[in-house]
């Protein structure tokens, strides 16, 4: 491995609301903040181990850290790092040793305080009704949903967390940070979604000692993902629990036990499209139609101020649905036909369901056929393979 | 919905030499005698034990447990996380969530160490890869006889027997033998795919006055995870205070596995994969697991050095192997160590046959399927007639 990645230039200013480093990969160094109002922050070794994490494993590179590490994550990063290239083997990362990282262990501090992370939105509502008695601090981040440019969509936001925090007698911590457009570069954000939000849970460990992060997916469901029940309790530290929160339960489930708080189901924010302050949601995408049809079936869409216009059953025949999506829609489906009183909507959502795509079969089809002649002609396969250019192979 | 029955574990007798454990699980009014046997280390009357063997039983019947003496409070916890997972991961089996009647639940502090960890261990290919990669910290190698096999057949069970005990004592590590007739008795409500885990834990719960942490080895990888009764998500859900129970090996493919395996020449000639075997040979070497080990090491060029299959790697013994679609998985991973070698296409060719083979009436019926359902809300009628003729 021909570099390392390293930190450098740490800086905790204003009193501990502002850290600033240098993170220098591949030779070019990236200035990276965090700026929090709501409590202060910790320089955490374990944190800069997380952030570096991906990149150092894109670029073939080791991480150089001179602080001591939380010996349970340290033992956790060879799985992690299986899980990583296991699931997303088209970013060909690359494990990276670890014996040079320096280790320490900690015992677990006493009464600290528990986290949830926030955005309004069906999974985060979830996880902090479920364990209210619990949290004690809801984290929102600037600069990971939304844009750091996007000024309108984070003042809303912002006055809705703020919301929340109060409705349900929180501590707010507002988190504005540069990180996720250097994970960019390297991974996308799907990939990089729990180490994202587990640096940031360590950045805090002098305040919060457990941190949950909301499920976007059930037992069920579960795919491949950078935030996963496997994945996000291996970025704990003795100090630091990080709890995947909410696979007990499926989307409309979630909607239906959020659904006793009024003050839930009518301040919910399930997307950041909306471009307007008019608009909580921008009523338009995939998103926002799949919550409509969830609060349509639980009788609370009507007079729901998140949702201001009808549902619009042509919107709905547009929608491409991407493989892990379409479950949400079985779901809805099911739960329409129970009903007995929405045929239309059952028709238009039975119809995107079981969208076929007869290019994408025909060509799966003759990919099957085609692998079989690679071995009985090998070189007249090389002419006529219809793989990925970049393999080269089909499978 | 109100649960109607109850399942109840009564007459519980632990012989005098602590090695064999006797209780009633009573369902009802049904009575299932069920026993445990451990040929060394005594065992532990262990409630988490109880409910490991009974948590499908009561989810398949609708029934509550009862339950005298206190539960783990670790345990305890989770129980509630194990049931949601099986009612997802199996929802054709109508799995109903119980309740503990009756709990005691206390908040235990952690008892004094135990420190042996053992691992569970039948001379497969994972058990093989567990043992081998952990084997400064594994004590005792944990083989459970009457789990993959019947007991009824002694031949087999006394000659796997005779095989553990030799692995360990070549590797200088205690054999625990398990017996059990529990696997019969689970059997009968799902098969052994989903009950395995709850089973392997029980054990583990009954060991618990002698291990703090019991190894469950991966047949699964992180890539191909999917609903089983042993999973990286689920062992742990297990444990209890005294009891770590962890899940090994999903980092690693079968691939990685046979090459870390074979490095053993004393793993690889001593290899057990096979749930066919007669005679005294370790491997038929005609059924789909030998099949699918053999061409493995051929992919990893060690087939020449490993004596335990009785019958050698053909590709016509490969055409007539069955494929089930489950084991596809596998054999994708395999075909790229194979195809490195050109001498080996007559194999890939076989297998790529098999496993790249496109089910055309399926498919037909799928996409009439996919048009006919959109109908069922603007035709109800007609849906149905069409339905009940395609």
């Amino acid at each position: 491995m021909s570099n390392s990645i390293k930190i450098e230039s740490i800086q905790l200013l204003k009193d501990g609301h502002r850290l600033e480093f240098d993170i220098i990969a591949n030779s070019i160094s990236t200035r990276i903040y965090f700026q929090v109002e709501g409590a202060v922050l910790t320089p955490s070794a374990e944190a800069f181990v997380l952030m570096t994490l991906l990149p150092a494993m894109k670029l073939g590179s080791e991480i150089e850290i001179e602080e001591a590490v939380s010996g349970k994550l340290i033992s956790s990063l060879p799985d992690i790092q299986s899980i990583l290239r296991q699931w997303f083997p088209e970013e060909d990362l690359k494990k990276f040793p670890i014996e040079n990282i320096p280790l320490k262990r900690e015992n677990p501090p006493k009464n600290l305080k528990s986290a949830t992370f926030s955005s309004g939105g069906i999974d985060s509502y979830y996880s902090l009704i479920k364990n209210q008695s619990e949290i004690t601090d809801i984290i929102f981040i600037k600069g990971f949903d939304i844009k750091l440019n996007n000024e309108v969509l984070l003042k809303n936001s912002l006055e809705l967390v703020q919301k929340i925090g109060n409705h349900f007698n929180k501590n707010v911590i507002v988190i504005e940070t540069n990180l996720k457009l250097f994970l960019n570069r390297y991974v996308n954000l799907r990939i990089h979604f729990g180490v994202f939000l587990s640096s940031i849970a360590h950045l805090l460990s002098n305040r919060i000692r457990k941190v949950f992060i909301p499920a976007g997916d059930s037992y069920a469901r579960i795919l491949p993902h950078g935030s996963h029940p496997l994945l996000d309790p291996m970025f704990s530290s003795e100090s630091m629990q990080i709890v995947h929160d909410g696979c007990e339960s499926t989307r409309l489930e979630k909607l239906k036990t959020i659904s006793d708080s009024d003050f839930a189901v009518n301040n919910l924010r399930v997307c950041f499209n909306a471009h307007t302050s008019f608009l909580t949601n921008c009523e338009w995408c995939e998103k926002c139609i799949r919550t409509k049809l969830g609060l349509l079936i639980i009788n609370k869409l009507s007079n729901n101020p998140s949702f201001k216009k009808p549902i619009e059953i042509g919107r709905i025949r547009k929608l491409k649905l991407r493989p892990n999506i379409k479950n949400y829609y079985t779901e809805i489906l099911y739960e329409l036909e129970k009903t007995g009183e929405y045929p239309e909507l059952c028709y238009a959502v039975s119809s995107i369901l079981n969208q076929q795509s007869f290019i994408k079969t025909n060509r799966e089809l003759m990919q099957k056929y085609l692998q079989r002649l690679k071995y009985k002609f090998p070189n007249l396969y090389d002419i006529f393979y219809l793989g990925n250019p970049k393999t080269k192979r089909l499978n | 919905m109100a649960s109607m029955n109850s399942i109840k574990i009564e007459n519980i007798n632990l012989t005098e030499d602590k090695l064999r454990l006797e209780f009633d699980l009573k369902i009802d009014s049904a009575v299932h005698p069920l026993y445990f046997q451990s040929n060394n280390v005594p065992l532990k009357v262990s409630n988490e034990a109880f409910i490991a063997i009974a948590i499908i039983p009561a989810m398949s019947t609708r029934s509550n447990i009862l339950l005298d003496g206190e539960i783990d409070s670790r345990f305890s916890k989770a129980l509630p996380t194990i049931q949601t997972i099986f009612q997802q991961w199996y929802p054709h089996q109508q799995f109903q969530k119980f309740e503990l009647s009756n709990p005691i639940i206390e908040s235990r502090d952690i008892e004094t160490k135990r420190n042996r960890v053992g691992s569970c261990f039948s001379a497969g290919v994972d058990s093989f890869y567990t043992f081998l990669k952990n084997k400064e910290e594994i004590d005792d190698l944990v083989f459970l006889n009457g789990f993959e096999r019947s007991l009824d057949d002694q031949v087999v069970s006394e000659q796997t027997s005779k095989i553990i005990h030799k692995i360990g004592a070549n590797f200088d590590k205690n054999v625990i033998e398990m017996k059990s007739n529990v696997r019969r008795f689970l059997s009968k409500f799902v098969y052994s795919g989903i009950h395995h885990g709850a089973m392997l834990a029980a054990v583990g719960h009954l060991l618990s006055g002698s291990l703090s942490k019991l190894l469950i080895p991966s047949s699964v990888t992180y890539q191909y995870l999917g609903a089983w009764g042993s999973h990286p998500i689920l062992d742990p859900l297990w444990s209890s205070n005294s009891l770590e129970i962890a899940n090994d090996g999903t980092d690693a493919g079968r691939i990685q596995k046979l090459k870390f395996v074979s490095e053993s020449d004393y793993a690889l000639n001593n290899m057990r994969v096979c749930s066919q075997n007669k005679g005294t040979w370790l491997n038929c070497g005609e059924c789909e697991k030998c099949i699918r080990t053999m061409t493995g090491l051929l992919g990893i060029n060690k087939l020449d050095k490993c004596t335990t299959f009785s019958k050698k790697l053909s590709v016509e013994g490969l055409k007539n192997t069955k494929f089930k679609p489950t084991i596809f998985s596998y054999y994708n991973e395999i075909l790229p160590e194979l195809e490195k070698n050109e001498s080996n296409y007559e194999f890939c060719y076989v297998i790529s046959k098999k496993i790249h083979k496109p089910n055309f009436p399926q498919i037909f019926k799928d996409v009439l399927k996919n048009y006919l359902r959109r109908y069922k809300y603007r035709f109800p009628g007609l849906y149905k007639k069409l339905r009940t003729s395609v």
